[in-house]
């Protein structure tokens, strides 16, 4: 059964478009996919690594300027400025992370707000760079050799192809020893100390990587839009993006996915609510965490494992 | 710059401190008991504002009745977050416990916002008359009163944890959860209060520094931020460290205005504390004893 | 019917529902509204589409537009410039004729490009300078370019106030930024001197530090430029702090919460707006009237309540013009010419998309808690 699910997802990746063929559906794909890479920054970094970021807005916003001012003003290709936009915010959170993440958990929840509030700052000030608040226009997108995903199918296959690639990686690395050793500091550092694993290397290296990811998926959203400003990449965006993946799930990958496809999907279904929208989603969280603090993935294993158990013997192939 | 300017500079930095140290208190009341942050305590202070603002402003309440019933009812508010959601957490972690008050934080921000739409809600100082002049400087009567009544709210505070049976049980819950739960503590008690107390004080909070600042349904997370750099600047675990920390703050925010261009005040001060947690990460005045908070969990 | 499909009929049922229309949708002119009616904008997104609900049910008991009837698609951005993206994509595929919207400067740049490729108009509600200058030639203006808003405010502190010279307050957002560029402009330009200009942060809650550095510089006369809830507060400061330099405060600043917010501090402040609530003009009088009947005699009209129904009669104008062609709207909207309505009287050409001239702008002045109209037009 599992081996099935990698090229369901691939036959699923191929004929969505077949299906949804409005630009405004594939569109939402696309930030979906955005929104995936993201998700799985975070959730190797809080899942499994055991540290919490309420900052990635500002790496998602660094990677989509450094992309969009190196297209613009620069005229790097935008391939090459997307691999910048992966590099940067990857050096900055190195270094960044080296002390602060000796902090724990709420401490470094406010800690990394307060990081994402003032790169938030450096967006808005440094204005003859970033253009203050009113941003980067006319940002070309992207293009490989002559050939320019500017249509939303184009640019769909290329961002959810790169969401697969990212999510199958993932799923390979917490597979490895390194994926065990952080999930090891995750449970006890002490112990992970005491089987010479370098802790704070570690963190540091998977703060990195989720800068990493979010900054790939910032300069994707800067080349898909084609207009960046200070507006985007807020607390406010950090918070929810956090609250999505707990609700997914953080114990799983397949949780950063659900948390992606809620973050895009769940606003265009409820637009009706309006401001209600907020209520909604912060119930889900509040009831749901209070419930199974494993989130939705958690929630439907519990629910299955319930199923086999009431069953006297487990069955080949119910899962 | 005259002295007049460099006076008014620190008043503007004390005023703005103290609203920042009477938020930090309530921090530190569930931090104190609990071990944990409650992320939705800017919304307490957020809401305590509104509330006292309808109160006052459309029902004609005096202003003590407003204060007493707006301190009820976001207490009451407190023990019932405790009650539905943080003490029915099914095994859950410190951070299960945190993203639920996230939760709440977007729950209360968006129910205000529909309950009173987004425009600014604000009622006269306690003290009508004209500010005091210090020096050549302007000093607002209503900061006088933030500072006295947050000053006799950690004075309060201070008592109850060092002299009342209540205050000694919640700190030993602090301490050591599992070894106050054995000497017979009711440690699920001493959360649920310390949910109420920190829900009143955060009204309390809300409602002396609304003359100054308005009321308005998105404020809470910014104030909630300063709040606990105020906190963790001065180091968690005692009253008086918020005070000193969000004093601190007020003043480096003001003295960054007059040196430097002023769209950076919100992020010097935060830089500051960043800086500060990574040399000493139990705070100003935290010593060995408050390093467990940061460093284990 | 495939998901899309679905998802579309939903969408429509839902708009629908929402108007309470009659079920005949083949039959009517669809208008696409994006606004901001939750986040940070609602304040002004809320009040500018019930603006245009009213228009529309007045167009529509009217018999419409060549005997069709107006129904309005609208889609909240919620504030966010992606979601204003993806709104004007869904709502291109939805046939509309026109976009409404949206309210904030950096959303309407954003949308831009999904604009250009639906090669429909969009009346987009915002003071920032720069939409009118991409070479996009599908958004119109419906408002006021701060590059009049802040002559108009510049003109009068000369001319009215014979103030020597100016300071200048303003929010770091991208409202008070982009006006504080036109503002050094458009002095150095007019040969008015500034003394000081401090930024304040979108949502501060003191601002007299600021104050205190400004105050220093001594001005003659004081430019407050933003919106929301600091700019109360940061009128209560200046008061506070002593300040009798008059103050000439921004469109964002004429507001009622903000005025009753400041208190005794907003009286005799001076105003930078579209309406000046204590005059009807011609062109205010049938919307007036269906105000004032619904929320009594007292009331007086805003300018969100104008804009919106400004908007909407723009596009209706529009699609007169464009003899109901959907690919002939953007030439629809260029012919309208010298049309009176709430908030000023329009005109765009192939080359001016700004649609309001330095012409509409009101410098209105707080008295008793009250908006007065002092100056119409420069």
């Amino acid at each position: 059964m599992r081996r099935l699910i990698i090229p369901f997802v691939l036959l699923a990746w191929l004929v969505l478009p077949l299906v949804f063929t409005t630009d405004s559906t594939l569109g939402l794909m696309v930030f979906a996919a955005i929104n995936l890479i993201q998700a799985i920054g975070l959730s190797l970094l809080f899942g499994f690594a055991g540290q919490i970021s309420l900052g990635q807005a500002g790496f998602f916003g660094i990677g989509a300027y450094v992309s969009a001012i190196a297209a613009t003003r620069l005229g790097v290709p935008p391939l090459l400025g997307m691999v910048a936009a992966t590099i940067v915010p990857a050096i900055l959170a190195y270094l960044v992370g080296r002390p602060i993440l000796r902090l724990k958990g709420y401490y470094l929840a406010m800690v990394t707000a307060g990081l994402g509030l003032i790169v938030h700052t450096v967006f808005v000030e440094w204005e003859s760079m970033t253009g203050g608040y009113s941003g980067v226009a006319n940002i070309p997108p992207l293009s490989i050799g002559s050939f320019a995903f500017d249509t939303p199918r184009a640019i769909y296959y290329f961002a959810s192809g790169c969401a697969i690639l990212v999510f199958v990686l993932a799923y390979r690395m917490i597979a490895t020893s390194y994926g065990r050793a952080m999930r090891t500091t995750r449970e006890s550092e002490t112990a992970a100390r005491s089987v010479g694993i370098d802790v704070s290397r570690l963190k540091a290296e998977v703060f990195a990587l989720s800068a990493a990811l979010s900054g790939f998926s910032g300069a994707l959203y800067a080349h898909y839009v084609g207009y960046i400003s200070p507006d985007t990449f807020t607390i406010d965006a950090s918070i929810n993006l956090l609250l999505a993946l707990v609700v997914g799930g953080i114990n799983s990958l397949w949780g950063a996915a659900v948390g992606a496809i809620l973050l895009t999907f769940l606003p265009e279904w409820l637009h009706q609510l309006q401001n209600a929208y907020g209520i909604v989603f912060g119930a889900i969280v509040i009831v749901l965490l209070t419930i199974e603090p494993g989130g939705l993935i958690g929630l439907a294993q519990r629910l299955i494992e319930g199923v086999r158990a009431r069953r006297a013997r487990p069955q080949p192939g119910a899962a | 710059m005259d002295s007049a300017q460099l006076v008014q500079f620190a008043i503007s930095g004390l005023t703005v401190g103290a609203i920042y140290a009477l938020v930090g208190l309530g921090f530190n009341l569930i931090f104190n008991a609990t071990d944990v942050i409650n992320f939705a305590q800017g919304e307490f202070v957020m809401l305590g504002g509104v509330l006292a603002c309808i109160a006052i402003g459309e029902w004609h309440w005096p202003l003590w009745l407003a204060i007493i019933a707006t301190v009820a009812a976001v207490g009451a508010l407190g023990a019932l977050i405790d009650f539905g959601a943080v003490s029915r957490v099914r095994n859950g972690s410190v951070m299960t416990i945190v993203m639920i008050t996230l939760g709440v934080s977007v729950v209360l921000k968006t129910a205000t916002l529909l309950w009173v739409g987004p425009n600014p809600l604000y009622f006269d100082p306690f003290t009508a008359g004209p500010p005091l002049r210090v020096f050549g400087a302007v000093v607002q009567l209503q900061a006088l009163w933030v500072i006295g009544i947050g000053g006799l709210a950690m004075a309060g505070l201070g008592i109850f944890f060092s002299r009342s049976a209540l205050g000694r049980e919640m700190l030993a819950c602090a301490i050591d959860r599992e070894a106050a739960s054995l000497m017979g503590i009711d440690v699920r008690k001493m959360v649920r209060i310390s949910f109420i107390l920190s829900g009143a004080l955060g009204a309390l909070a809300g409602v002396l520094i609304t003359p100054l600042t308005n009321a308005t349904y998105d404020q809470g997370f910014t104030l909630a931020l300063k709040g606990f750099a105020a906190s963790a600047l001065g180091g968690f675990g005692r009253s008086s460290s918020a005070i000193v920390g969000g004093l601190a703050l007020g003043l480096i925010e003001a003295a960054s205005v007059a040196v430097l261009p002023s769209g950076w005040k919100d992020s010097v001060a935060l830089i500051v504390l960043i800086l500060v947690l990574m040399i000493k990460p139990s705070g100003l005045l935290g010593g060995r004893a408050e390093r467990r908070h940061t460093q284990a969990m | 019917m495939n998901g899309s499909a679905v998802l579309r009929s939903l969408v429509v049922a839902g708009s629908l529902l929402c108007l309470g229309s009659p079920l005949h949708a083949q039959e009517t002119y669809k208008v696409g509204v994006s606004e901001p009616l939750s986040g940070g904008a609602s304040s002004l997104g809320i009040p500018v589409v019930d603006s245009v609900k009213i228009a529309a049910d007045a167009i529509n008991a009217k018999g419409g537009v060549n005997g069709h009837q107006i129904e309005l698609v609208i889609r909240d951005d919620q504030s966010k410039p992606d979601i204003a993206v993806q709104n004007f994509r869904r709502l291109a595929e939805e046939g509309v004729y026109a976009i409404i919207g949206p309210n904030q400067g950096s959303n309407m740049l954003a949308a831009s490009a999904a604009l250009q490729q639906a090669k429909i108009p969009a009346c987009s509600f915002n003071n920032t300078i720069s939409i009118t200058k991409l070479g996009n030639p599908y958004i119109f203006r419906c408002q006021t370019s701060d590059a009049d808003n802040t002559k108009a405010a510049l003109t009068f502190a000369r001319d009215k106030l014979k103030a020597a010279n100016v300071g200048i307050l303003y929010t770091s957002d991208a409202y008070g930024s982009d006006a504080y560029a036109a503002l050094q402009v458009e002095a150095k330009a007019m040969g008015l001197p500034i003394t000081g200009a401090e930024k304040v942060n979108y949502g501060a809650t003191d601002t007299t530090a600021e104050w205190t550095k400004l105050l220093a510089t001594k001005p003659a006369a004081i430019i407050l430029w933003g919106s929301g809830s600091t700019m109360s507060i940061a009128l209560r400061n200046g008061s506070q702090l002593g300040n009798t330099a008059p103050i000439i405060g921004s469109q964002g600043t004429a507001a009622a919460a903000i005025i009753k917010g400041a208190g005794a501090a907003a009286e005799g402040v001076y105003m930078v707006t579209l309406t000046a609530p204590d005059q009807v003009t011609a062109g205010q009088t049938d919307l007036a009237k269906i105000y004032k009947d619904k929320n009594g005699d007292d009331y007086q009209l805003t300018i969100y309540d104008t804009i919106g129904w400004d908007a909407l009669h723009l596009v209706v104008k529009a699609i007169e013009n464009a003899k109901g062609d959907r690919n002939a709207m953007r030439e629809g909207f260029e012919q309208i010419s010298k049309y009176e309505l709430a908030a000023g009287t329009y005109t765009y050409t192939a080359d001016n998309h700004e649609g309001l001239g330095v012409d509409s702008v009101w410098i209105v002045q707080v008295r008793d808690g009250r908006m007065v109209g002092v100056q119409h037009g420069f």
